[in-house]
Parts: C-alpha cells; sequence; structure tokens
C-alpha cells in the first residue's frame, strides 16, 4: 500500500545529485484510535502513510496541504519527536531511527523546529534568557557567562535587543515571539530546521518581516528548512522545491516554479486555484471542490483524492497510483496526470 | 466623506462611529470616528489587520459590544433610523432578522448542546411566524440552499458532528433564514482550508445574487477582497484611512499603508528576493501616536504627519485616502457628543 518511488536506487525524488541532508523513505504515522469497554484500540489515524522525499542542503523544501493532511506530523516525525509506524529517516547520511537517546540528544542540536503559535509554545514562567538558552546547556555549556553571551548575540542576528533577555514572553507582540522561537532554534547553530506554519498567526505586515529574517538566517548560518504550511503564496515565496499533502500522501513534488506553473496533480490544480489572489485582473477558471477532505481513519481505497476529484475514473477506485516521474524533477500520483 | 449622490441608496450607513473600551489603564479608542456605508446587492470589505478596530465595527452595528465597550458618538443609520439610539427590544428584533452577522469560528458560536437543525429554526422562530411544520420545511430549504447534503439527516446533527466547513454553512443558513438585508460577514473563511474557503465564498456570492442583500466583509486577508467587495475600506487604529471602489484600491492605492500591506503579499514578489516589509508594529492603542498614528512607520512621512490626524482626502470616483501626500486637511477635531453616547448593550 506503499508508494516507493520507482527507478532503482533513487528511491526517493530527488533533486540533484549531491548527498541530501536529509532521506525519507516510506515514512507513516498511525495514531490509535481507542474507544469502547477498557479503551482498546478500534482503529488508526493513517496521518502519515509513506511518505518519500528528500531534502538537500541549502534547500528549501515546502510542505503544503490543508488540515490534517500530515504535514505537522510529518515535521515532528524527522525530528523524532514522535516515532514512526514505519520507514526510514536518514539525516547527514545517519539512520535516525537507529539512534540510541544519547546519540538522537546530539543529532537534536542540529536539526530543530519552529512552532506555529508563538504565544503557546513559549513558557510564560521563562525570562527569554531561560527560554532560549536552555538548549545551550542542554548540550552542555555549562558556563552561565558564555551562555549569556551566546544568546545575547543571537537575540541580536533575529533582530531583537540583548536587554531583552530579562523580559518574559508577555512582553513581546506576536512577531518578536516568532524571532524568539527562531533564536531558540539557532542557538545551536543547527544544520536543518523544520519551521512549521511559522508566520501563520502573524498580521501580513509582521509575517514579511519574519520570513524576510528567515531568509536572512538560511544564508548566514547555510541552514536547510523544511517549511510546512498551508498558505500557498508564502510557500511559493520561501521553498525552492514544494511538496503537497493530501490524507497522509504526497501526491505531487516539484520545483516551486514548475509547480506553480504548472500542476499536475488534479488536487494541486484546484488547491492552487482555490487560492484567491489580490490581482483583480488574473481572472483564471477556477475548480471548485466539493465535499470535504475524507476521515483519515478510513480513508478512500486506492486513490485517496478520487471521492473529490473532478477527473476521476473507475480506474482511480481500484489502483493507487505511484509518485511517477512526470517531467524533469516533477512527481506526481495521479492515473492521468 | 465623498459619496454624493450613492448615499441616498445605501441600506446602511456609519457617520462618525466611535467605539471606545474602558480599561483600567485607560481609555481604548477601538473604532475612532469612522464613515462607511454599503448599498443593496453590493460587497464592502473591510481590511485591516489584528486590533484596527474591524471586528469592534461589526459588533457595534450588531449592538453587541462586551460590557467595557460603549459607543461614545456618532450614527448608524438603518433603514430610517439610528440604531445606536435603538432600544434592546428594537436590536433583538433587528439582529438576525434585517441585520444578520456570520462569526469567524463556528464552533464557539453555535451552541454545543442543540441540533443544528433546532438552532437554525430558532432563528425563524424567533422573528417569523410560522407552524412548527413551516420551520422544519424553511430549515431544510435553508439547508438545501447553502449546500449542505441530506439536510433531512443533518439537521439532527450536534454541532461536534461537523466539519468546520459544514459548521460555516450552518451559521450561513442561520444568519440567512431570514432574507436579512445587510449581512456582516467577519472573517467568515479565516478558520477554513481554503477549498472549503472557494466553497463558501462562492455560496455567499450566489446568494447575493438571488436576494440582493448588501454584505459587509470583514478580514484581514486582501485576496478574498479582491475576489469579492466591490468597495473596499482600509482600516488602521481605529480609523478608515483609505476607502475606494475595489480596482481602485488594489490598482492605484494611495495610502503608503495600503500600498506596504499589498506589496508585503508573497505571491506578489517575486521568489527569492526580500518581500516589502512594514517596520515596527501596529501602535499600542493605549499609546497612540500624535497625528497621523500610521506615520512612525511610514517610509514617507514629513513634518506635517504628527501633527494632527489627515482629513479623507477626496482623489474622484468616490476613492478617498486619510493622508497628507494628497492635500494638507486636517481631520475636524471630534466633537463631543455626550449625550447621544449610550451604552451598547
Amino acid at each position: 500500500m506503499s508508494v516507493v518511488a520507482p527507478a532503482g536506487t533513487d528511491v526517493a525524488p530527488r533533486s540533484g545529485s549531491a548527498r541530501p541532508l536529509v532521506e525519507v523513505e516510506d515514512l507513516a504515522k498511525y495514531f490509535p484510535v481507542r474507544g469502547g469497554f477498557f479503551q482498546r484500540k478500534v482503529a488508526d489515524v493513517k496521518a502519515v502513510d509513506g511518505i518519500s522525499f528528500t531534502i538537500k542542503a541549502g534547500e528549501v523544501l515546502g510542505l503544503v496541504g490543508e488540515s490534517g493532511c500530515g504535514k505537522t506530523t510529518t515535521g515532528r516525525l524527522l525530528l523524532r519527536l514522535i516515532e514512526p509506524t514505519r520507514g526510514r529517516i536518514r539525516f547527514d547520511g545517519r539512520d535516525v531511527l537507529a539512534m540510541g537517546a544519547r546519540e538522537l540528544k546530539a543529532a537534536r542540536a542540529e536539526m530543530q523546529i519552529v512552532f506555529q503559535d508563538p504565544y503557546a509554545s513559549l513558557d510564560p514562567r521563562l525570562p527569554i534568557s531561560e527560554i532560549v538558552g536552555e538548549g545551550l546547556s542542554n548540550h552542555g555549556m555549562k558556563n552561565r557567562r558564555r551562555r549569556e553571551e551566546a544568546v545575547a548575540e543571537i537575540l541580536e542576528k533575529v533582530g531583537l535587543r540583548r536587554f531583552y533577555v530579562n523580559r518574559y514572553p508577555h512582553e513581546f507582540s506576536g512577531g518578536q515571539r516568532q524571532r524568539i522561537g527562531l533564536a531558540r532554534a539557532l542557538v545551536l547553530r543547527p544544520k536543518f530546521v523544520v519551521a512549521d506554519e511559522p508566520v501563520s498567526s502573524l498580521d501580513v505586515s509582521i509575517q514579511s518581516q519574519v520570513l524576510n529574517l528567515m531568509a536572512e538566517l538560511k544564508a548566514e548560518f547555510g541552514l536547510t528548512y523544511l517549511f510546512i504550511s498551508h498558505n500557498l503564496g508564502v510557500v511559493q515565496h520561501v521553498s525552492d522545491r514544494v511538496a503537497v499533502m493530501y490524507l497522509g500522501k504526497i501526491v505531487e513534488l516539484a520545483n516551486s516554479d514548475d509547480l506553480y506553473r504548472s500542476p499536475q496533480h488534479p488536487y494541486t490544480q484546484a488547491l492552487l486555484s482555490a487560492v484567491p489572489t489580490p490581482s483583480r485582473h488574473e481572472k483564471r477558471q477556477r475548480v471548485i471542490l466539493t465535499g470535504d477532505v475524507p476521515s483519515a481513519i478510513h480513508p478512500p481505497v486506492a486513490c485517496r483524492f478520487h471521492t473529490r476529484c473532478p477527473l476521476a475514473r473507475p480506474i482511480c477506485r481500484e489502483a493507487e497510483p505511484a509518485l511517477e516521474l512526470k517531467a524533469a524533477g516533477h512527481w506526481a500520483a495521479c492515473h492521468f496526470a | 466623506m465623498a459619496t454624493g449622490a450613492a448615499a441616498t441608496t445605501a441600506v446602511l450607513q456609519l457617520e462618525q462611529l466611535r467605539t471606545y473600551f474602558a480599561t483600567g489603564d485607560g481609555m481604548v479608542k477601538a473604532v475612532d470616528g469612522i464613515d462607511l456605508e454599503v448599498k443593496p446587492g453590493r460587497t464592502l470589505g473591510v481590511v485591516g489587520e489584528s486590533g484596527c478596530g474591524k471586528t469592534v465595527t461589526a459588533l457595534s452595528i450588531m449592538r453587541l459590544l462586551p460590557r467595557t465597550g460603549h459607543i461614545m458618538g456618532g450614527r448608524i443609520r438603518f433603514g430610517g433610523r439610528d440604531l445606536v439610539q435603538a432600544g434592546e427590544d428594537e436590536m433583538r428584533e433587528l439582529r438576525g432578522n434585517a441585520v444578520s452577522m456570520v462569526f469567524q469560528e463556528p464552533m464557539t458560536s453555535l451552541n454545543p448542546v442543540f441540533t443544528v437543525g433546532y438552532q437554525v429554526g430558532e432563528a425563524i422562530r424567533q422573528h417569523l411566524n410560522l407552524s412548527e411544520r413551516q420551520v422544519r420545511e424553511r430549515v431544510l430549504e435553508m439547508f438545501q440552499l447553502v449546500g449542505i447534503a441530506d439536510p433531512g439527516k443533518r439537521i439532527r446533527d450536534y454541532p461536534h458532528q461537523m466539519s468546520g466547513g459544514m459548521r460555516q454553512r450552518v451559521m450561513i443558513a442561520m444568519a440567512l433564514a431570514c432574507d436579512p438585508v445587510v449581512l456582516i460577514a467577519d472573517e467568515p473563511t479565516t478558520a477554513l482550508d481554503v477549498t472549503i474557503q472557494a466553497q463558501i465564498l462562492e455560496l455567499m456570492r450566489d446568494l447575493q445574487l438571488k436576494n440582493r442583500m448588501a454584505i459587509v466583509l470583514i478580514t484581514h486577508d486582501l485576496g478574498v477582497v479582491a475576489e469579492m467587495a466591490d468597495e473596499v475600506a482600509v482600516m488602521y487604529a481605529g480609523k478608515v484611512i483609505e476607502h475606494g471602489s475595489a480596482d481602485q484600491i488594489f490598482d492605484s492605492p494611495r495610502h503608503p499603508y495600503t500600498q506596504a500591506l499589498l506589496a508585503s503579499i508573497p505571491s506578489l514578489a517575486a521568489r527569492g528576493r526580500p518581500l516589502t516589509a512594514i517596520s515596527g508594529t501596529v501602535p499600542h492603542p493605549l499609546n497612540l501616536p500624535p497625528g497621523c498614528t500610521f506615520a512612525p512607520r511610514c517610509p514617507r512621512a514629513f513634518e506635517r504627519c504628527p501633527t494632527a490626524f489627515p482629513a479623507r482626502m477626496d482623489q474622484g470616483g468616490g476613492h478617498d485616502v486619510a493622508c497628507y501626500l494628497y492635500g494638507d486637511q486636517a481631520e475636524p477635531a471630534a466633537t463631543p457628543d455626550a449625550s447621544r453616547a449610550r451604552p451598547a448593550r
């Protein structure tokens, strides 16, 4: 039932010849649904159901999809914040899932996460110095003065003044809190950052400040991002390549320009056409999908999109389409793409 | 405000509306002297960032302000009366009937212990004198109208049994059940996914074509406004800073704030290049800068800006902008209007 991309050793759609920093193969996560007497497991939510992709060093891979498609779960799986049901994750050539506790902790210094909600993700009882410095002490920087110096330095890099270190989260605006979240992620100088909806809770004028900052930090620290968002405009702006998820599967993966210019999968086409644009003169043919996203507990068999797809034929209910190469670097999982 | 002949046809008109909140630290001028109007069959988009006063404007029209909020002055003209002066009984008769509102979060605005069918029926029972059977028929009709499949079964659902998109359809069914003259939609699609948002917006457009209701669409999403609105008002810190037709606002924005907002949308900028960002943050409502409230963040601010808030200067064709780049006139000082002020509860 998993989609294993074709072509020999090239198991995952990749963008270039250099060894990718992150390699994901047939990754899946099922969450048990409990119910009835004794809270027995009665079903699974197939949040992520067999996805494969790679991220090159220095690349920004955008991950888009609607709520419940599995994009946040994917981000957490990559850092092994939750354990996958099956699959393989390699980070910098090392098998993340085979790591012991100590090894994993060391690896986490190189892979960090920025969360969506800057109000919920910062402990309100800790001053900024401790929120940002906690990672440093966890990773062996016991000298308080050196830690404070490192915190002050990273705060300046994210555009906050160093005397903010003794303040508490409630004293900051949403945009500033997201800068603190970035500082916390970057203080350990990671190679890879999972940014999970980093600007979704911010106003447009603040959103662009934070996106610009993320681009500057990427250049300065040589970062690689997995950029998770439901906002297609933001993803287009920041990503080199984009993966589109639907009900736990990647349905399309391509260079950002190719994906937005010539989407192959009918879901991607509908998604892109549904985005309201501020350009009043660009009148597009709109594909309006009917119905809701089906439940991930009992996803439709074969192609998961067939219940809402305007192009669905009998084969879509019988065979699951594999994620196949449709054009140079452009992968799609559709019988008719 | 320059709206000459059009003013006669507006169904809802706000004149110098002021809504203030009494807080422990002082008076927050959430809405500070705004003029707006909307005509039958047309959509007025009200855009702005969090805290600019969009939602307070909507709640003032509905007279559903929280206890600390008070309408301190101005008029809300609707159907030959002034809603600022209307009594609570009169408001109860209007709400959900001639003037309806759709809220942002359908989960928190529906009652979890009643079926959705009962709740939509309640809006009808309140205002129309119908038998129980006719109410049920009307509810089924509304469910069909808003595109809820299998309405006979879904009316027995409780809110938690429905998806976000379905709940928002129920909210819209409830708001439209009594054929409102004005529909106020406060971020109606913000909590929804884009494919569901497209369905709901399409639905609102269809329904507007059918019954010519006027829509006040409040949103922070400029894309949604561009698709839906005939006219647009841009708000910043409790004031309308620019107003015009959607074409005027999107094709030739005049106010530096409107220009910056449009330029900061990622999909418009070329990838890899920095986005236009507005420096700083929205000022704290208890500590507003003097004069033009946008001046401290404005790339084109000059000496005149901090002296007084600018008047809305006519740019022709119904387009006006409150900015000294387009004229030197200051906003007339607020006339204390204590006799008209009343706590709106």
